[in-house]
């Protein structure tokens, strides 16, 4: 499973709004396209890209902003990271983000997933430029 | 065409069984808030602790590389000392018997221009059925390791929602799902 966990919590929002607020700062940031999701149209349908010159640390620079008052958790030594954020009404899903170092295609990817009636729910991968 | 199964080996399925009539004791987990939700799951009951979390495996079946969530079940209290320390703890429905466990075992299906292609089978949810009402542990997403707990003042395998998910209808590519609510004891039985 891992090397290690860890964790800690950011008190203030730790709900799905302020999530919804934390994407909303980092679309400012990242710019948005389809949906309103941040970055560029991947392949796939649930895909989005970034091409940045260091795509490590745009990706952590990402998953900081996103998880900004969320309970957030780590193992493998920080190669994945979580944060949750509780949701708004019982018995709704939690929100969360997830950081990944490796995602399946070599590069960092961050997942999305917010809650409640606008919810939505998608990947970023972040690629290197050429 | 293509079948995928993530669910429970045997021996989590007999771990799961080996707590059926005794007593719930808590749920715990090192990092895990007041809405109960994170990557592990402590159980407690008066005869053993299991550990319930999810990780992700990558398959290609879609016609690309994805990560898929699973759940999966071992003996374990390593974390409780702390999860007890910090707070993180939980007694609801504390000293009720554990009556019956149901796995919730969700399967969706693809067709690629008319034609069956893939079918994955997965375990969403582990549904314990107390003396007093239900405690349901779950997965949050088919392909993020998100898992939940919640408990009920009655038995409600019905009432588990479905993981969000990425599969996506396309011109192409339909999707159909289904649902199965399935005993322990009957998944072991059927397995000898």
């Amino acid at each position: 499973m891992g090397s290690g966990y860890g964790g800690g919590y950011a008190p203030g929002r730790s709900s799905t709004r302020g999530l919804k607020e934390n994407h909303d700062q980092a679309a400012r940031l990242f710019g948005t396209s389809r949906h309103g999701w941040l970055g560029q149209p991947g392949r796939q349908a649930h895909v989005q890209v970034i091409r940045t010159a260091n795509p490590e640390q745009t990706a952590n620079a990402a998953f900081n902003l996103l998880s900004q008052g969320g309970q957030i958790m780590w193992r493998d030594s920080g190669r994945v990271k979580l944060a949750l954020f509780a949701p708004e009404t019982s018995g709704e899903d939690m929100s969360a983000v997830t950081y990944r170092q490796i995602s399946r295609m070599g590069d960092p990817a961050v997942d999305i997933k917010i809650t409640g009636p606008d919810g939505f729910s998608y990947k970023i991968h972040f690629e290197r430029e050429r | 065409m293509t079948l995928i199964l993530d669910t429970l080996r045997r021996p989590e399925l007999e771990l799961l069984a080996s707590i059926e009539g005794f007593s719930l004791d808590s749920i715990a987990g090192a990092e895990l808030p007041d809405f109960l939700g994170g990557w592990e799951i402590l159980v407690v009951t008066d005869h053993r602790t299991l550990r319930i979390w999810s990780d992700v495996e990558e398959h290609d079946f879609e016609g690309f590389k994805e990560q898929y969530s699973r759940l999966f079940v071992a003996q374990s209290d390593e974390g409780l000392e702390e999860a007890t320390q910090k707070g993180n703890r939980y007694y609801f429905h504390s000293g009720e018997r554990i009556d019956r466990i149901d796995l919730i075992r969700d399967t969706v299906r693809a067709e690629v221009m008319g034609f069956p292609t893939w079918e994955y089978v997965s375990d969403v949810a582990i549904v314990f059925s107390l003396s007093g009402g239900s405690l349901a542990i779950r997965r949050e997403h088919m392909n993020l390791e998100v898992i939940s707990a919640s408990f009920s003042d009655t038995a409600r395998t019905a009432e588990i929602p479905s993981p969000t998910s990425y599969f996506t209808d396309t011109i192409d590519t339909q999707h159909s799902f289904e649902r199965l609510a399935i005993p322990i004891a009957t998944l072991l039985r059927a397995a000898d």
